[in-house]
């Protein structure tokens, strides 16, 4: 399942549905799987088998505005842009990217949780943390 | 406060042109639009507009109005190629079809008939535009359009 949702999309941006696209959900999708393999790549497989990792486990809402920045500035921005000089979906998709790159980094410090015992009751002792000291450009 | 007729039947049209799912639409607009500004995906871009409106009297309370409404299509064709023109000649078919399978928008007109379809013309390369005009008429109580 998708950490987010074409109204949780609306929620960022209200106007992403003027450019003749129904829905968007293909592109939530893809940046679901793509914001799960980072936190796997930069979490779990530093600890942990990776063949373990389970992103089910994860709790979506706290990834949800990770994935929509994520689906912004790789997704659905490059696919609305024309590519041509000042075109404004150009300058949004550098402004998503950064607010994405925050975004995962703050999550990963502030704490998200992991439903390590798979009993769909997320408790306190399955918070995890990450702090990260990349910089990115 | 509830919309004029005039408005309810705009807002059918777009209603209708939006829910064409095959051939493919891109956005639906009353407003025109910068169409270097436009995404990718606006395209083809459909625009509908009221370009005149006639009255006349059909009782001392009642007017009988007719909008004559065009809805132009443009889309990124590359030039005026075949694959373009065939192209819009399958969207000029399905918003005829689309406008006609309910004459009355929605119960607010008494007629919507096409009354021309304009020639394919090269808007600005690589566009290409074709415009179907509309007329539809329909009565409403004076001072209550």
């Amino acid at each position: 399942m998708a950490h987010a949702q074409d109204d949780d999309l609306v929620k960022i941006v209200p106007d992403i549905f003027d450019h003749g696209v129904d829905t968007f959900d293909p592109e939530l999708t893809r940046s679901t799987e793509d914001v799960n393999r980072r936190i796997k790549a930069e979490w779990w497989s530093q600890r942990r088998d990776p063949k373990n990792f389970v992103a089910s486990k994860l709790k979506s809402s706290e990834w949800e505005r990770v994935t929509i920045y994520h689906a912004l500035a790789y997704y659905i921005l490059p696919r609305l842009s024309n590519f041509q000089e000042n075109d404004t979906f150009q300058r949004q998709m550098i402004f998503y990217r950064e607010r994405y790159m925050e975004e995962f980094a703050t999550v990963m410090a502030a704490g998200f949780f992991y439903d390590d015992d798979g009993d769909g009751v997320y408790e306190e002792a399955e918070v995890e943390y990450n702090r990260t000291e990349r910089l990115y450009r | 406060m509830s919309s004029s007729k005039r408005q309810l039947i705009l807002d059918d049209v777009v209603l209708k042109l939006k829910s064409i799912k095959s051939p493919r639409l891109g956005k639906v607009s009353q407003k025109p639009e910068e169409f270097s500004r436009l995404a990718r995906t606006a395209f083809p871009f459909v625009l509908v507009t009221v370009v005149s409106e006639t009255k006349e009297d059909i009782a001392m309370d009642s007017r009988l109005s007719t909008l004559n409404v065009d809805i132009k299509v443009t889309l990124d064709g590359k030039g005026k190629t075949e694959n373009g023109e065939s192209q819009m000649t399958a969207i000029i078919e399905a918003i005829e079809e689309k406008l006609e399978a309910d004459r009355s928008r929605d119960g607010n007109a008494q007629l919507t008939e096409l009354l021309e379809v304009g020639d394919v013309s090269a808007t600005a390369h690589p566009l290409i535009s074709q415009t179907l005009s509309f007329g539809i008429q329909y009565t409403y109580l004076k001072g209550n359009t």
